[in-house]
């Protein structure tokens, strides 16, 4: 064990799960993979000033290093979600779950559980695992528990608990991904159950039409809408231009609200 | 598809109040709800209460079979910091595991002060302990001994899970040894409440600490007609009263 661990606080500055008051309907907001609630905090900030109760969960695992996110399960995740969902219904009764990415995939599995005023998923994944791939993972896991991310690979990697300005580690806990298998599993079950309106949105740059089609076709009980944009990299919410996302999920919170009869 | 779910009501909870705000943490094996009561009275006083649910509990018993102590103590944070976002300053207060968690917390993060409600100083001697690294392969659970509450309605509506995993008992010793470790730098005031009935922890626990605090505000408070769970007991508005007060003294207010 290293000497100087542990070293406090043990979650990386920022990126622990924040929360702001507010009196209009609460917004519940979940990070990706690899990820840490920092990701969803300039978002959280701006719907905090448009008077909105906020709440930025870390998943389980997450924001603290690399070798933590190999030792949880998907059940793990959902439960920091429902812990999120639970804490927040202390404010307000009505709740818009946001997610990115993996955070999308969890939070549609969990949108028929807690049934929100509607679901914002950003750049949903929709991930096929192949038997071949199945495979590997297993392969991987196993003997290569800790794999430099792709675009990291021919770079020194100084702080192992973050991706140099980028809010995520620079490694993969190849175990993990043995349960986003399971997420997607999951997903392909419950998209049917789901009742709740839902806004989809994504970039061409990162999703193709076909990826989201399969999520699409299957949303056969609910109400979709979907917004594309063009350049924008897969972390919509910490793009450039990702004041454009921020609006887009600012007027669709006010729409459900008017609809909902909350305010 | 339900494969796993927050046990009813023992789920996490979040009393919006005035700008101090308090962090309620619960023991090994427990939930959040031992911590509701406390909860519910603090914030009728106004203050603004979180009661965080920690990694691994008040879900399934394997759960926490994958839980580490630190994973515990990044709950924790996670409490603190979803706090700060909506409170001016934060206190901490915990029952059992929870104690130790509140001293770790006094140590190494800014808060007001701390509350630790019937903290063992280290686990019950037990000669199988020294054997508890093999013991785990054999004997995964370890039977919870009788109950010694005192307030037999709040027994009958108690969740937590029906026996202590064995792996977990080791963490819980780690996170007693990182507790230790920390009590001579602690600076802030600290209340240490336990009670004279308490099967659960060794008497001397509460004296032990005391001594290591390196805070000179440090106070105690006794109580008798308690078992371990103080909080849920006949007694716990003298406990309430007391960390309310002690609160209330620390921040000023």
């Amino acid at each position: 064990m290293n000497p100087t661990w542990p070293q406090y606080p043990l979650i990386v500055p920022n990126a622990g799960s924040f929360l702001f008051r507010g009196d209009k309907v609460g917004c519940l907001l979940v990070h990706g993979y690899t990820s840490s609630a920092e990701e969803m905090l300039p978002l959280g900030e701006f719907l905090a000033k448009q008077g909105y109760p906020v709440l930025g969960i870390r998943l389980a695992g997450h924001g603290t290093h690399p070798v933590d996110l190999s030792r949880v399960r998907y059940v793990d995740w959902l439960n920091s979600i429902r812990d999120g969902h639970f804490l927040l219904k202390g404010m307000v009764d009505k709740v818009v779950l946001i997610g990115q990415s993996l955070g999308a995939m969890l939070l549609l599995i969990c949108t028929p559980e807690i049934s929100p005023a509607a679901t914002i998923a950003i750049s949903t994944p929709y991930i096929k695992f192949t038997l071949g791939r199945k495979i590997v993972n297993r392969f991987t896991s196993t003997f290569f528990p800790l794999v430099p991310k792709w675009h990291l690979r021919k770079k020194k990697i100084n702080d192992i608990r973050r991706e140099g300005n980028y809010p995520a580690y620079p490694l993969v806990a190849t175990r993990s991904i043995l349960e986003l298998e399971k997420v997607q599993g999951s997903l392909e079950n419950t998209l049917g159950d789901i009742r709740t309106p839902i806004l989809l949105i994504q970039s061409h740059k990162d999703l193709t039409e076909e990826s989201l089609a399969e999520i699409t076709t299957r949303l056969t009980n609910t109400k979709y809408e979907s917004i594309w944009h063009e350049k924008l990299d897969h972390s919509l919410v910490l793009d450039n231009q990702r004041q454009l996302v921020f609006d887009e999920i600012n007027q669709y919170i006010r729409k459900i609200a008017k609809k909902g009869g909350v305010s | 598809m339900r494969e796993s779910y927050l046990l009813p009501t023992a789920e996490p909870f979040f009393l919006p109040g005035g700008k101090t705000g308090v962090l309620l943490i619960h023991g090994f094996t427990g939930t959040p709800k031992e911590m509701r009561w406390m909860g519910e009275y603090l914030n009728k006083k106004g203050l603004t209460v979180l009661g965080v649910r920690l990694f691994g509990h008040a879900s399934r018993p394997e759960d926490m079979l994958r839980a580490r102590w630190w994973d515990w103590v990044a709950s924790l944070e996670d409490g603190l910091n979803m706090l700060k976002g909506c409170t001016s300053d934060q206190s901490v207060a915990g029952l059992s595991m929870g104690g130790i968690l509140s001293l770790i917390a006094a140590a190494h993060y800014p808060v007001k002060c701390a509350i630790a409600i019937s903290t063992p100083y280290a686990l019950p001697p037990d000669p199988r302990l020294k054997f508890l690294k093999i013991f785990q392969f054999f004997y995964p659970r370890v039977p919870k001994g009788e109950s010694d509450f005192h307030n037999k309605d709040a027994e009958k509506d108690h969740v937590d899970y029906p026996y202590f995993p064995t792996r977990s008992i080791l963490q819980l010793q780690a996170l007693l040894q990182e507790m230790t470790r920390g009590l001579a730098s602690i600076k802030i005031p600290v209340l240490l409440i336990q009670s004279h009935a308490d099967h659960g922890i060794p008497a001397e626990s509460m004296n032990r600490i005391y001594e290591e605090l390196g805070t000179k505000q440090k106070e105690t408070l006794w109580v008798e007609d308690s078992g371990h769970v103080i909080v849920r007991e006949p007694e716990r508005e003298k406990a309430f009263k007391a960390t309310f007060d002690f609160i209330s003294r620390c921040t000023g207010k």
